[in-house]
């Protein structure tokens, strides 16, 4: 043993080196944040600088392992999952799953005609259809909006009172055909109803009733028709004398249609010819039978 | 007054509007002057129809007064419903 070099502590008593007044070797270290690491590998007492190195992407078999926010951001994200009527189960590659909940109702008849949602096109229309979505049936004083009409109720002939100035209204129909159908006490009744244009009366009007200048400022009227199939006019179609015309004012052409219980113009009666056109100047009368719905002339 | 002639067929009975297949009516219609009415002492009118022979019996005459609103009456059925308290048609 040197003497010297065991005062200078740099020889054990076992004669091994080291130790007593030796510098460490420490060495800088680059690591993977997911390893384990032993100094003594790499020949050297320890770590002065480590770097670990936190990996940027992740694959199966790597759970539980550190990872970069942004690798677990691209192992989570999926391609656009659509909603539909019912629950999806999406798998994720982090050992979980992800449910888009369905509904029932994302079917087409609940969305709006035309409108798509999550891929339905919907055909959905107000009022169910043409024939319903327009239609008002009324009982009582009433805010018209409606483009049609109809009156079958007790209200009867008085229900026209309420319609006067209904600038959306297209067409009216009384189709009571019992004793109270019968329209009377309609004057000006429906007046200045500018979108109107076709009225039907299928139990006529009564002569005697105030049924005077009903259509008045109605620019739009293309049809005023008193009876149907079945349903013959027989007390005549209005006032015929004096200022009770029934069409006073309307100067455009619109047909005049009435149904007479007859085979041939010669044949219908002669009251419900007596005043025609009933103060239409430019009305077009069309007589109908009240059997086939031919044309009478 | 003017008379006017009316035209029959084509799906029409009796129209001031002519067309091809059209033919002239045994009808005519006489109008009345501005502010006038027409009178063959039965009837006072400002339009009428009438066959082409009876057109010598119609005359100008004097425009009637518009008349008056009247009171509004209530339907029989309103009445019962009213009576009876529910609809009875």
């Amino acid at each position: 043993m040197d003497i010297l070099s065991f005062l200078m502590g740099r020889i054990t008593a076992d004669g091994s080196g080291g130790g007593g007044g030796s510098e460490p070797v420490l060495i800088d270290k680059t690591i993977s944040a997911n390893g384990e690491y032993n100094a003594s590998d790499d020949n050297a007492d320890g770590y002065k600088k480590v770097t670990a190195q936190v990996p940027n992407s992740y694959s199966a078999g790597d759970e539980g392992k550190v990872v970069s926010s942004g690798a677990l951001v691209s192992q989570t994200a999926h391609a656009d999952v659509t909603p539909t009527t019912s629950d999806q189960t999406i798998d994720t590659t982090l050992n979980n799953s992800i449910k888009v909940i369905g509904d029932a109702d994302l079917v087409a008849g609940n969305i709006k005609k035309d409108v798509q949602i999550f891929g339905v096109t919907g055909t959905y229309e107000a009022g169910g259809g043409a024939e319903s979505s327009n239609i008002c049936y009324a009982n009582s004083n009433i805010t018209l909006y409606s483009e049609k009409m109809i009156i079958d109720s007790s209200v009867g002939s008085s229900m026209f009172k309420k319609l006067k100035g209904a600038t959306n209204l297209k067409s009216v129909l009384n189709q009571r055909t019992d004793a109270y159908g019968t329209t009377y006490n309609i004057n000006n009744a429906l007046q200045n109803c500018t979108s109107l244009e076709d009225v039907t009366l299928l139990n006529g009007v009564d002569t005697g009733g105030y049924c005077e200048d009903i259509i008045a400022g109605c620019p739009n009227i293309k049809t005023f028709t008193l009876g149907g199939i079945g349903h013959p006019n027989t007390v005549g179609v209005g006032p015929t004398s004096g200022s009770y015309l029934l069409f006073r004012s309307i100067t455009v052409p619109f047909d005049i249609i009435i149904y007479a219980n007859a085979a041939s113009l010669a044949d219908v009666p002669t009251i419900l010819k007596t005043g025609s056109p009933w103060g239409a100047v430019n009305a077009t009368v069309i007589y109908k039978s009240s059997v086939t719905g031919e044309v009478l002339t | 007054m003017i008379s006017i002639p009316l035209y029959t067929g084509d799906g029409v009975s009796l129209s001031p509007q002519n067309s091809t297949s059209r033919v002239l009516s045994d009808f005519i219609r006489l109008v009345a002057d501005e502010g006038c009415a027409i009178t063959n002492g039965n009837i006072i009118t400002e339009v009428i129809d009438i066959p082409q022979d009876e057109a010598s019996l119609w005359q100008n005459c004097e425009k009637p007064p518009s008349p008056p609103e009247p009171e509004p009456e209530a339907e029989p059925q309103e009445i019962l419903d009213i009576l009876l308290g529910g609809d009875q048609a």
